[in-house]
């Protein structure tokens, strides 16, 4: 079986990570993009160290996530926490459908932690919630308003403070407030920019001067924010993080990679994981990836082991709020994108990176 | 490969050396010299200081909160560029990669993280193991989780709890326990925002008291070398000495480790009601010889608490500098992060004060343990001027003369003449760590210990003296000459050999099925997942 393809050609496996070595060992500004478990961020990791590339992942929303923890904090609640002992749970924003079954979950119990009570559930603006979901929770809206907006004028309801603004849905939960324990504000930057995540922080900070509040940040993407927890111990940066001219550095938007990719800035684009739709530029493409055949318009094409299913991983669940071992299902023969990455940082000289 | 380190000051207290000798190392172990053999290779230690590699035994290194203050704090991994040492924040945070360097630079060979939250030990894990060269362990934390306050609360028998804490340490990986305001994370989540030794737990009705007693015994009874580690309520409150002193007296014959103790060294003296019980504190533990302690010293600049303690970490964020903290409410502890910055006025003064006091009146050097409760008192890059103010009662006096003379009225620093000798230093950070953890083939040099030896060249300045050693050796391998890493050869984690009962884990199966709909595979991982070879090394517990 063919692993792996240098444009569409058959290759064989150590003469493509040769070609990728010599792609990135030419390039003026390589980029590496990884979608994947544990060990393949850490992989990745050191391959950018070596060839002083950046290190990203796609997902738009995850740099809110990332943003709101680099720029303000606040207050966060672990899943199994919410599950436990929230009783009125505020679901603010869209959500990655992946949190559909924890709603669901969420929906269909009680806490029991702190006494038991029933649970409450409201939803600001979280478009495309599931039917069974949406049956139960109230909606909150503010007419044709955008949710950042929603979330403000629904803060100032909330904290009893005149708005001229109607706001369906505010009175009820005021009054389950009142009445609460533990207050849950699920969210991510799926459906949140940073500012609304702020401000949610802010309406979670009036709850708790008088009761609890905590704020459930379901993860844009969960291997992004994976990701972004190993880069975050081992370069000392979430992503993305830049080792161009060699030492770590971390900046939102002159690393960001879609931009890089998009706006041509770099020459050489290697992406670990299935390949994301959407994004494309003019640099050369190096995909490792779950892939049958040659990906169209790559220079390189590398096919591994899908993680947690062709080979054991370390992968984040947002389910569970840390990172699972996750046995594979069935170990096919192919390599992990782990494996491949190291093999190619094997094949780079040790020097330094020249900046970009 | 058999290496000679010749003709050095060895100072080894486990073995009764304090001259000057020699050290031979083979395959990776200390040997006794041997007779009629060529040493393959000669390091000359003449006029160096030769101890066993340093063990630090509380230090936050990797987990889910040091790894959240790095992401809330990045402008803290400024510090090892090539910036202005001024840069806000610049000397507290670093990767990984840095732990494992800047340690052993200064002939650290084995560093404890104290707080690991056991649904979060593969994250904890997954951290320890990238940090290179040093050997590292966790000690897991428990008390303010579900299971065991409702253990507790129905007077379930201490054979399950014992099999419980069993099992934790087993699926954690852990080398021993620790406790964090016991009840009092829990508590908080019911809103409770201050919460004491005997104050109850509102859903439960278990006091903290009752906690720590249940948590003591059972580590006793299961044989961990390490007593119970306790991090007492009222942290930094004033007044809290009293809180430590009734814990104290609470150990009741029983070994108890209780942490940073200067920060409950505070009484309630003064027109800011804030002044140094140090000297109080200092004479119980003095007088209660089953409990030992550890300093968690203050030393001035920026820093950043990281601290499972959740309640008083929410209560901490109105003192955030810069403006910014991370609370997390989660299973059992949870924790909090908040960037700080210790100044030299009143209230630096005496947190940095009580420290050295309680260091300095603390008689017994095998019972009283060198921290700085990495990073929440200082960075553990702040270590070499620490020895240096332990030894010289003239560097104290120097230091003193810049710092808020009001606060210092509080304190009894000035009038301690003490000074820490070598063997003191070797015994407070080799020694006795060593015998703390059970760790006995570590922080000595006699024949069967691990090759981790550190070497000094002597200088009548203990800082530069401990700042960057001659030569480190870990696992016989040199990884560190005259201050700079030669080699970042990986350690090991540290683990008990532990054997859970199979009915115990069986209940808890059913337990994270029907609370969290999960199953226990949340906190069981195969040693595979840490990603390294052979990652974990054995410590057996206590016959």
């Amino acid at each position: 079986m063919t692993v792996a393809w240098i444009g569409n050609r058959d290759a064989q496996v150590p003469s493509a990570i040769e070609h990728v070595a010599a792609l990135l060992v030419q390039s003026r500004c390589p980029v590496i993009t990884v979608d994947a478990d544990a060990d393949t961020a850490r992989a990745a990791l050191a391959l950018a160290r070596r060839a002083g590339a950046v290190c990203d992942h796609l997902t738009d929303g995850l740099a809110h996530e990332v943003t709101l923890f680099t720029g303000t904090g606040g207050v966060f609640l672990s899943p199994g926490e919410a599950l436990r002992r929230a009783d009125l749970v505020l679901v603010a924003g869209a959500l990655p459908a992946a949190a559909g079954a924890f709603l669901e979950t969420l929906a269909q119990t009680s806490p029991d932690l702190g006494g038991e009570r029933p649970r409450r559930m409201f939803a600001l603006h979280a478009d495309g919630l599931p039917d069974g979901i949406a049956k139960v929770t109230q909606a909150i809206s503010v007419k044709d308003a955008s949710l950042p907006v929603a979330v403000a004028v629904f803060r100032a309801a909330v904290a009893g403070r005149g708005t001229g603004v109607e706001i369906a849905g505010a009175d009820a939960f005021a009054a389950a407030a009142a009445g609460a324990k533990f207050i849950a504000v699920i969210c991510s930057g799926h459906g949140c920019d940073t500012l609304t995540l702020e401000m949610l922080q802010g309406l979670e900070g009036d709850f708790n001067a008088n009761t609890r509040a905590s704020m459930l940040v379901w993860p844009a993407s969960e291997n992004g924010w994976g990701s972004t927890l190993v880069s975050t111990w081992n370069a000392g940066f979430p992503l993305p993080v830049s080792f161009l001219g060699g030492e770590a550095k971390h900046d939102p938007a002159r690393f960001n990679a879609r931009r890089l990719i998009e706006s041509g800035e770099v020459d050489v684009w290697l992406h670990a994981g299935p390949l994301p739709e959407g994004v494309t530029g003019p640099a050369e493409r190096i995909v490792i990836s779950n892939a049958a055949s040659a990906v169209g318009g790559a220079s390189v094409t590398i096919a591994v082991a899908e993680p947690g299913e062709g080979h054991d991983a370390v992968m984040f669940s947002a389910r569970a709020g840390t990172f699972l071992a996750r046995a594979a299902g069935s170990k096919d023969n192919l390599p992990s994108a782990a494996e491949i990455l190291r093999l190619i940082a094997g094949k780079l000289p040790e020097t330094e990176a020249v900046p970009c | 490969m058999l290496t000679l380190i010749m003709g050095g000051h060895v100072i080894d207290p486990l073995n009764g050396r304090n001259g000057i000798g020699d050290v031979w190392i083979e395959d990776g172990m200390i040997v006794a010299a041997p007779e009629g053999r060529q040493p393959d290779e000669i390091y000359d230690a003449t006029g160096c200081i030769v101890m066993a590699g340093a063990i630090d035994i509380h230090s936050h290194i990797g987990g889910g909160n040091v790894n959240t203050a790095r992401l809330l704090l990045p402008e803290h991994h400024k510090a090892h560029l090539p910036r202005p040492a001024t840069t806000p924040l610049a000397n507290v945070g670093w990767s990984t990669q840095q732990t494992g360097r800047l340690y052993a630079q200064m002939g650290f060979t084995t560093v404890i993280e104290p707080a690991m939250s056991p649904a979060n030990a593969l994250h904890t894990h997954l951290e320890l193991a990238d940090i290179p060269i040093i050997d590292r362990g966790a000690l897991a934390i428990l008390g303010n989780d579900d299971f065991l306050l409702s253990l507790i609360r129905k007077g379930e028998s201490p054979e399950m709890i014992r099999d419980y804490v069993a099992w934790t340490v087993a699926s954690a990986r852990a080398l021993g326990v620790k406790t964090i305001n016991a009840g009092g994370s829990a508590a908080f989540k019911e809103n409770v925002r201050t919460f004491s030794f005997d104050d109850e737990v509102p859903s439960y009705g278990v006091s903290s008291r009752r906690i720590v007693k249940t948590l003591q015994m059972a580590v006793d009874s299961l044989g961990i070398p390490h007593p119970l580690h306790v991090h007492c309520n009222n942290l930094g409150v004033p007044g809290a000495a009293e809180t430590a002193a009734v814990t104290i007296e609470a150990a009741e014959g029983v070994p108890m480790h209780l942490a940073h103790l200067q920060f409950y060294g505070y009484g309630t003296e003064g027109k800011r009601k804030f002044s140094s019980a140090a000297a109080q504190l200092a004479e119980k533990v003095n007088s209660t010889p089953e409990v030992t302690i550890d300093v968690g010293q203050v030393m001035f600049g920026q820093t950043v608490t990281i601290s499972s303690d959740a309640l008083r970490q929410f209560a901490a964020r109105g003192g955030a500098n810069p403006k910014k903290s991370v609370i997390y409410d989660a299973e059992g502890n949870g924790g909090g992060i908040v960037p700080y910055a210790y100044r030299q006025d009143y209230y630096g003064s005496l947190q940095w004060a009580v420290g050295l006091e309680l260091f300095l009146l603390i008689n017994d050097p095998w019972r009283v343990f060198f921290t700085t409760d990495h990073p929440n008192g200082a960075p553990f890059t702040a270590y070499p001027a620490l020895f240096k103010l332990l030894m010289s009662r003239e560097a104290r006096r120097e230091a003193m003369e810049g710092l808020h003379k009001g606060a210092l009225k509080h304190t009894t620093l000035a009038s301690i003449d003490r000074e820490y000798t070598l063997e003191e230093i070797a015994i407070m950070t080799r020694a006795a760590p060593s015998r703390l953890l059970g760790l006995t083939d570590r922080g000595h040099l006699g024949s069967g210990a691990v090759g981790d030896v550190a070497v000094y060249r002597k200088d009548d300045d203990a800082e530069r003296m401990f700042g960057a050693a001659e030569y480190v050796f870990k696992n016989g391998e040199l990884v560190v000459r005259k201050g700079e890493i030669v080699s970042l050869k990986p350690g090991k984690t540290l683990r008990l050999r532990v054997q859970p009962d199979k009915a115990i884990v069986k209940k808890l199966e059913d337990y994270h099925q029907q609370r969290y709909g999960l199953s226990l595979d949340w906190f069981n991982f195969p040693d595979w997942a840490v990603g390294r070879e052979e990652p974990f090394g054995e410590v057996s517990c206590r016959s």
